[in-house]
């Protein structure tokens, strides 16, 4: 059928150089989203260059948006026209607090406190700054000396935040009756709605609001907040800056990010590609941002962490360290356990895969040359692989169990107990570090071996069996049909389990966690074992990604070895 | 007693309806999710708390517990939803009292203090080991809810058949261990005197502690390789090499020790006091019953020092969670970690009383009829001191557990490798 061409330009497509016939309308689309596109790129790529990659130019609105979000969370408000003006150039700063009741008076001064980092809890007398989480710089050095006007000169400062009667940072105070507290204190933000408030825990009510007095105006007046009775008391600062929609940025930047380059990439195909071709298109996308988001982003992102000192205890302040993730790794106290862990991982691997393929291909053997009445034998050599590694794993250690200390009367293990047979007294398998690793690869043999053979058995059943009678007429026996006709044609299936087992095995952590726990000692501390307990035990969490951003690029130059070599060797006519 | 539960709840409650609405009361219905490590057997004590609160606060609160794990497993849980942020925290965790100190220096627990303040809860009831266990930097971050301590299980039967007397002191072990061990004519071990817990540092570091020996001192340095240290491990090796006591550690150790010990194959164990309902069933159900002896253990060479750890659970409100789930949250909590529900799940459990307040009810000495064992643990409570609390304190004492298998297990040498393992220490507090 021949194509209306009145409604339709032609342009080329510089894809495929065949002409296209696209619609104004579809034209108009792709423009739009194109538009469209680029714009929430651009907002996505902000949010993600000032969250997770704390671009410095960006840094201090990031920190008043993380600072802001944690304070909002924790007085259980949404982030919205909110709170926190904590920051470097942006808080109110402390100088001298001073409490009065009938019974009770106490004092906190700035000039007490030692500028440094860690977490700190600042105590004046009845009177304190409870630290919690973000204590870098909380007290620190005036550019210049502030006078007070109860005559004090204040070098130092502590600087205030909080919201309600959240407390971080925030100044407690408990009192055993009514009385008075006087501050001195002053705020960065000329011009900002700045404003210090006292709460009343047991009423959770506010009782008194001031606004902070603008730093660097003259002598700094105190002031007094009065209260009539006894409670826990909090001093807080309150504002307003829009970070909500920042916020709301910042957290979802790669989604957003994939929204607008997903809308760019439709926006320029709908400008070259014809509507038919579209459709598939948007068939394939659903899987493509699947995989952008759940794999590829993670990956990225993993790459980002081992640059910075993140813990997953506090994700939300990680700084960016450049290599000295990598530098403990490779120069300092890490480098004998990455070696060490490497050692075991390619120990374990080396066994794997031998056992792997030439278990698999005795056993092929075995099973292919047999009748059918060997079926259910060859159905219960595969079995073990499609029984959960965890409960295996629980068998095979009661199978391995042996005694604790040498000579106990307990009972062995079935394992034991069988050697002990014939008179063989077994080893502590998974109690030994010489033996653990050999126990785990009990298990592994059990699981692989089947599974191998079935894949060998496939593919020896598939190569012609006039191959083997031509030999035969040759004078050839059984063992040089096999060498010189079954290992050859059966090289794409060898490289295929050998490619899949090395990567497998590289990566085994579930059955060493179940049954050793990387133990004993470091025995069988494969590397994953190793990056999970310093993400999740040590709480190391840059460390880990330094370690499997290593352990990726060593499978990822091995598995590509072996394919270019398999190129030259491995032979896929049969 | 369920009469009288119900009413003490009621009166603990109404002061909180007396203050009016605050900022930490709860104002409408909310459903919250309590993510714990309470295993089968506590599922009915556990469901009889938790129907009996939903059911009976009059604030429309509803908890659902959610089984995680261990405790392992839940701080695995925690830190992840933690990073993960707001909406994917529970609003209570269970944990281990090992982990609050890492937790509080990273801020991850709701600071409890002004709870406390706004409820007049009394904190004080704990005493002062346990609110240290259970506090970080002077700020109260949890709770101690279900706790324990070390103890050594014995078999009482058999300490009376054959006068054996629980070593009171590091320096009795020697003759204790000579009584309570019985060999196979083949020279092999037909019962142990005794078992160390290996698969977990508790279990034994009071040994040392006690006789003056820290994994990490003040000043962040170890005394690992001490003199005392190496004397002592020499002496525990030599308990173990002559076949008197055994080193339980790997994978399956603490079942495997406890099965040994209710089979009769030890005569007793290092372990946990929170186990003594499982041990003193298990025990009835064994081929030889026979009756479970608990004793504190045993104290430094010169009887002068018998401190022992915290142990147990202690119960967190992530700081991440929403102010009306940590308000809904409060609730539960002082609820669960009341006298009558401290008293209720120790009765069911192993765990001991730890309020004051409980100690002194007539509930509490119609407990101690039933469960006579645990007053002696009880009247010693208050040597029960927090734990270690260095960042780094876990992966040193881990380390040293791994030293002390390969000294105990493949026979290492114990001068060289507690020399190499103070190396390895200090490498791990310089790098914090």
């Amino acid at each position: 059928m021949k194509r209306k061409e009145t409604n339709y330009s032609r342009e080329l497509n510089p894809l495929s150089n065949r002409a296209r016939f696209i619609s104004p309308r579809q034209k108009a689309v792709g423009r739009v989203l194109i538009i469209l596109g680029v714009l929430i790129t651009l907002v996505g790529l902000f949010g993600w260059l000032a969250g997770d990659l704390q671009l410095k130019p960006l840094q201090p609105l990031a920190d008043q948006v993380y600072r802001a979000r944690e304070i909002a969370q924790s007085a259980g408000v949404p982030i919205s026209g909110t709170l926190d003006l904590h920051g470097e150039d942006s808080g109110v700063h402390l100088y001298y607090a001073e409490y009065q009741t009938q019974e009770q008076s106490g004092v906190l001064n700035a000039e007490d406190f030692e500028i440094g980092s860690g977490r700190k809890t600042l105590k004046g007398e009845g009177i304190q700054l409870p630290g919690t989480k973000d204590y870098e710089n909380l007290v620190v050095e005036e550019t210049s000396p502030v006078q007070l006007e109860n005559g004090l000169t204040m070098s130092r400062s502590v600087k205030l935040k909080g919201a309600g009667t959240a407390r971080y940072q925030s100044l407690k105070l408990t009192s055993d009756g009514a009385g008075t507290l006087t501050v001195y204190a002053s705020s960065s933000l000329a011009g900002k709605d700045c404003r210090m408030a006292l709460y009343s825990v047991r009423a959770g009510q506010k009782v008194a609001e001031v606004k902070a007095p603008v730093m660097g105006e003259g002598k700094l007046a105190p002031i007094v907040f009065t209260f009539d009775k006894a409670d826990t008391y909090f001093l807080t600062t309150e504002g307003s800056l829009p970070i909500a929609p920042l916020s709301f940025i910042m957290n979802g930047a790669i989604i957003i990010l994939i929204i607008g380059l997903t809308l760019l990439f439709n926006g320029i195909m709908l400008l070259i590609q014809k509507w038919e071709d579209m459709k598939d298109l948007f068939c394939v996308e659903p899987a493509l941002i699947f995989f952008l988001l759940f794999v590829y982003y993670p990956v990225i992102d993993m790459v980002r962490i081992s640059f910075t000192d993140m813990s997953i205890l506090t994700t939300g302040r990680q700084q960016f360290v450049g290599l000295a993730n990598y530098n403990w790794l490779f120069n300092q106290s890490g480098a004998k356990y990455f070696w060490e862990s490497l050692r075991v991982t390619a120990t374990y691997m080396f066994w794997e895969v031998t056992i792997t393929l030439v278990g698999g291909m005795l056993l092929a053997l075995l099973f292919n040359r047999l009748s059918r009445a060997f079926n259910f034998m060859r159905a219960a050599v595969f079995v073990p692989k499609y029984i959960a590694v965890s409960t295996s794993a629980v068998v095979f250690m009661w199978i391995l169990y042996s005694p604790a200390a040498a000579g106990a009367s307990q009972t062995e293990g079935i394992l034991n107990y069988a050697l002990s047979l014939f008179g063989i007294q077994g080893p502590r398998w998974l109690i030994d570090a010489d033996t653990a690793l050999t126990g785990v690869l009990v298990l592994t043999s059990w699981r692989v071996v089947g599974y191998a053979m079935m894949i060998y058995l496939s593919a020896m059943q598939g190569i012609p069996q006039d191959y083997y009678e031509a030999a035969r007429i040759d004078g050839a026996d059984g063992v040089h049909q096999f060498r010189y006709i079954t290992v050859p044609l059966l090289a794409p299936t060898t490289l295929f389990l050998f490619v899949t087992t090395f990567i497998a095995s590289m990566k085994v952590f579930q059955s060493i966690d179940v049954m050793t726990g990387g133990g004993p000692g470091r025995a069988t501390n494969v590397m994953v074992q190793w990056i999970y307990n310093l993400t999740f035990k040590d709480f190391r969490t840059a460390r880990g990604a330094a370690v499997s951003v290593i352990f990726f690029v060593i499978l990822l130059v091995c598995t590509v070895a072996t394919m270019k070599y398999s190129r030259k060797s491995v032979n896929y006519d049969a | 007693m369920k009469k009288f539960i119900t009413l003490l709840l009621v009166l603990a409650l109404l002061p909180t309806i007396a203050i009016g609405v605050g900022e930490y009361d709860v104002t409408e219905p909310i459903t919250i999710t309590w993510w714990h490590a309470h295993e089968d057997q506590f599922s009915e004590a556990l469901n009889y708390m938790v129907d009996k609160f939903n059911s009976e606060n009059s604030m429309g609160i509803t908890v659902d517990p959610v089984y995680i794990g261990s405790y392992g497993e839940i701080n695995t849980q925690f830190i992840a939803a933690a990073a993960a942020g707001a909406g994917t925290v529970p609003a209570l965790v269970t944990c281990n009292t090992s982990y609050p100190a890492s937790y509080g220096a990273e801020g991850l627990c709701e600071i409890l203090d002004p709870y406390i303040d706004a409820y007049d809860y009394d904190i004080e009831d704990f005493g002062e080991g346990l609110i240290a266990s259970t506090s970080f930097d002077g700020e109260q971050i949890c709770l101690p809810y279900l706790i324990s301590t070390q103890v050594m299980y014995y078999n009482k039967d058999m300490a009376a058949a054959e006068g054996i007397e629980m070593p009171k002191t590091v320096a009795d072990m020697d003759a204790f261990l000579e009584k309570a061990t019985l060999f196979n004519e083949d020279g092999t071990t037909k019962r142990y005197g005794t078992v160390f817990g290996g698969w977990d540092y508790w279990y034994y570091e009071m040994l040392y502690k006690n006789n003056g020996v820290q994994l990490v001192l003040e000043d962040e340095t170890t005394d690992i390789n001490s003199e005392k240290s190496i004397e002592i491990t020499n002496k525990i090796k030599e308990w173990i090499d002559k076949g008197y006591a055994y080193y339980a550690y790997g994978t399956g150790a603490s079942g495997n020790m406890r099965q040994l010990f209710w089979d009769g194959g030890a005569f007793s164990v290092f372990h946990t006091s929170s186990l003594y309902d499982t041990y003193v069933n298990k025990v009835k159900e064994s081929a030889n019953p026979f009756e479970v002896g608990m004793a504190w253990l045993p104290g430094s060479e010169d009887g002068t020092l018998f401190k022992s750890e915290v142990g147990g659970s202690a119960i967190l409100i992530p700081a991440s969670a929403t102010q009306a789930e940590k308000n809904a949250a409060w609730q539960f909590l002082m609820f669960m970690t009341s006298p009558e529900m401290n008293l209720y799940w120790a009765d069911k459990t192993g765990y001991f009383p730890t309020r004051a307040s409980a100690q002194g009810t007539p509930e509490y000495q119609e407990y101690l009829t039933r469960k006579p064992a645990m007053e002696g643990i009880v009247s010693m409570s208050s040597w029960i001191n927090p734990r270690n609390q260095h960042p780094a304190y876990d992966a040193c004492a881990n380390l040293w557990r791994h030293a002390l298998a390969k000294i105990f297990n493949e026979g290492a040498p114990v001068q060289e490798t507690l020399e190499e393992l103070a190396i390895e220490v200090q490498e791990n507090l310089d790098d914090q």
